[in-house]
C-alpha cells in the first residue's frame, strides 16, 4: 500500500495489521522518501468494534485440550507443497477481489490520465491544477494498494484520451501494471526521476504538452 | 511384567529421519522426557531451527514452530513475551545456532530472555552436505576444507557455551555430550536444570549438546561417539559454567 500523505500513512498502517492478521499474510506500506522524512498532523483515529478473526491455529500450548499446533512453512512432499499453493492461491485472488484501493477522477472526459502514487502523486496533483487553469483536462489515476493492483480502474478512461502517463521516482516500476490495465487501448509513457531526486510540477506540465502537442 | 523403560510421552510416536547413528534421537528424548518430568509438556511451545532438525516440530508432541535460519531465540522471544505463562524452548544446531543465528543467541542472552535453547553440536553443517561449521575442529575435514580446517584462514573453532557465559542476561549455561550412558545421564540433568530456570523465571538458560554427525564425519556410530570423546571433549570441555545460585 502506497500512502501520499501522513495521515494515510497512519490510516494505512493499522489497517495493514488488520488486514496482516486476517489474511495471514504481510502487508507493505511503501513510505517513500519523501513519507519517511516529512512532518504533518496525524489523527489516530478510534478503533473500538475492530474484530479480528479467532485463531484456532496459534501456538499457546496445547493446555491439554487439543493436539499440538504446527506453524512452518515446509512442505517436502510435492502433493502436499501442491495443496499448499493452491491454499495461498485461492488466499491471494480473495486479496484481489477485495482489497484493490484506488482514488482516479476525470477519466470520463480526461485528453491525458497521469498514473502515479505515493509523494509523486501529491506533486501530480499540482501540476494538474496547473494544467486546468490553461484549459487541458488531464485525470487521475492513484493506486493506493500497488498490488492488488487497481487494473479495472483504467477500464474508465475514456477512448478518446491521447495517453495515460505513468511518473514515478524510479525508472518505472509501474509501467508494466498499467500497459497491462490499458490492454494496447491507449497509448502510454512515463516519466521518472531517481537517486531521490522527486519530478516537479514543472517537469511533469512539460511531459504532458510534449505529449498532447505543445502550448496551448 | 513391570515396565522398565517407555518412549516418552513428550515425542510423538513417528519415525524420524535422522541418519542411523545420530544422536539428535537422543537429545529429542532427553527433551521430551524433560518436558514431561517437569509436567509441562501441554504449556510449551518449541521453536525448530533450520538444519537437520528443522522437522523437529514432527517429533516433539507439543506446539511447535518453525523459524528462519538462526531466528529461533527471536521468535521464541516473541513468543515468550506474548505467553509469559508458557514454556518456550528453541532447539537449534551449530550451523544454526553459531553461524548465521550468532546475533540472535547473543541479543537474545543479552537481553535475558526467558527462554531455553537446546544447542546441538556436531562440529559439521549435516543437513546441507558436510560444510565446514564455525564448530568444525582445527583439522577436521569438511567437504568445504577437504584438507581439514586451517586455522590460518578459517580461525579456530568457536566455543559458543563460553561466550555465552561471559554475557549478564545468560542464567544458566552448560555444556554437556552424548556420548556414553552416564554423560547423557548427565545432559538429562542439564535440560531440567536449564529448563528449571526458565520456569522460576531467572532468565535466559542454553545446554550445548556435543552430538556425532556419523554420515558427514564419514565414521560408523561407533567410531563416531569415539572420535567426540577424543577429539570434541577436549576443545569443548564439559561441565557448568553458569547456574543462578539458587538452583545450585
Amino acid at each position: 500500500m502506497a500512502p501520499a500523505n501522513l495521515q494515510e500513512l497512519v490510516d494505512l498502517t493499522i489497517e495493514a495489521f488488520d488486514k496482516a492478521d486476517y489474511y495471514r499474510n504481510p502487508v507493505m506500506i511503501l513510505a517513500d522518501g519523501m513519507i519517511g522524512q516529512m512532518m504533518e498532523p496525524v489523527v489516530f483515529k478510534d478503533r473500538s468494534g475492530v474484530e479480528l478473526p479467532e485463531k484456532p491455529w496459534a501456538t499457546r500450548g496445547t493446555n491439554d485440550e487439543r493436539e499440538p499446533n504446527i506453524i512452518n512453512s515446509l512442505y517436502l512432499q510435492a502433493e502436499e507443497l501442491e495443496e499448499h499453493n493452491k491454499h495461498l492461491q485461492a488466499k491471494y485472488a480473495e486479496m484481489e477481489k477485495n482489497e484493490v484501493k484506488v482514488e482516479s477522477f476525470g477519466l470520463e472526459d480526461a485528453e491525458l490520465v497521469i498514473a502515479a502514487y505515493g509523494t509523486t502523486s501529491r506533486i501530480c496533483k499540482s501540476a494538474i491544477a496547473s494544467l486546468e487553469e490553461e484549459g487541458y483536462k488531464i485525470g487521475m489515476i492513484r493506486p493506493i494498494s500497488l498490488w492488488p493492483y487497481p487494473y479495472d480502474e483504467f477500464d474508465k478512461i475514456n477512448d478518446n484520451c491521447k495517453g495515460v502517463l505513468t511518473v514515478e521516482m524510479n525508472t518505472g516500476q509501474m509501467v508494466d501494471d498499467v500497459k497491462i490495465a490499458l490492454k494496447g487501448r491507449i497509448p502510454d509513457y512515463f516519466y521518472g526521476r531517481t537517486g531521490g531526486m522527486a519530478p516537479t510540477p514543472e517537469e511533469i506540465i512539460a511531459k504532458v504538452k510534449e505529449i498532447l502537442g505543445g502550448d496551448r | 511384567m513391570a515396565v522398565v523403560f517407555e518412549r516418552t510421552k513428550g515425542l510423538t510416536d513417528v519415525e524420524t529421519h535422522y541418519c542411523p547413528g545420530c544422536t539428535h534421537g537422543i537429545i529429542h528424548r532427553l527433551v521430551g522426557e524433560a518436558l514431561v518430568e517437569l509436567d509441562i509438556l501441554d504449556k510449551t511451545i518449541g521453536v525448530c531451527p533450520v538444519g537437520c532438525s528443522v522437522l523437529a516440530y514432527k517429533y516433539f508432541n507439543c506446539d511447535m514452530q518453525q523459524a528462519a535460519h538462526g531466528r529461533a531465540p527471536a521468535v521464541a522471544t516473541g513468543i515468550k513475551r506474548v505467553h509469559p505463562d508458557k514454556f518456550v524452548f528453541t532447539y537449534q544446531g551449530d550451523g544454526d545456532l553459531a553461524s548465521i543465528g550468532t546475533a540472535e543467541i547473543v541479543h537474545a542472552a543479552h537481553r535475558g530472555e526467558k527462554i531455553s535453547t537446546i544447542f546441538v553440536n556436531n562440529a559439521i553443517y549435516g543437513m546441507t552436505g558436510g560444510q565446514m561449521a564455525p564448530t568444525t575442529l582445527i583439522g577436521q575435514k569438511a567437504t568445504t576444507a577437504p584438507y581439514g580446517r586451517d586455522e590460518a584462514t578459517a580461525g579456530k573453532p568457536i566455543k559458543i557455551s563460553e561466550m555465552l557465559a561471559t554475557i549478564d542476561g545468560a542464567k544458566f549455561v552448560e555444556r554437556v555430550s552424548v556420548d556414553s550412558p552416564v554423560n547423557i545421564r548427565r545432559a538429562k540433568k542439564a535440560i531440567i536444570e536449564c529448563f528449571k530456570v526458565q520456569l522460576e523465571g531467572k532468565g535466559f538458560g542454553i545446554v550445548e549438546v556435543l552430538s556425532t554427525c556419523p554420515t558427514n564425519w564419514g565414521l560408523t556410530p561407533t567410531e563416531s561417539t569415539k572420535w567426540l570423546k577424543e577429539n570434541m571433549i577436549p576443545y569443548y570441555p564439559l561441565g557448568n559454567f553458569k547456574r543462578p545460585e539458587e538452583v545450585e
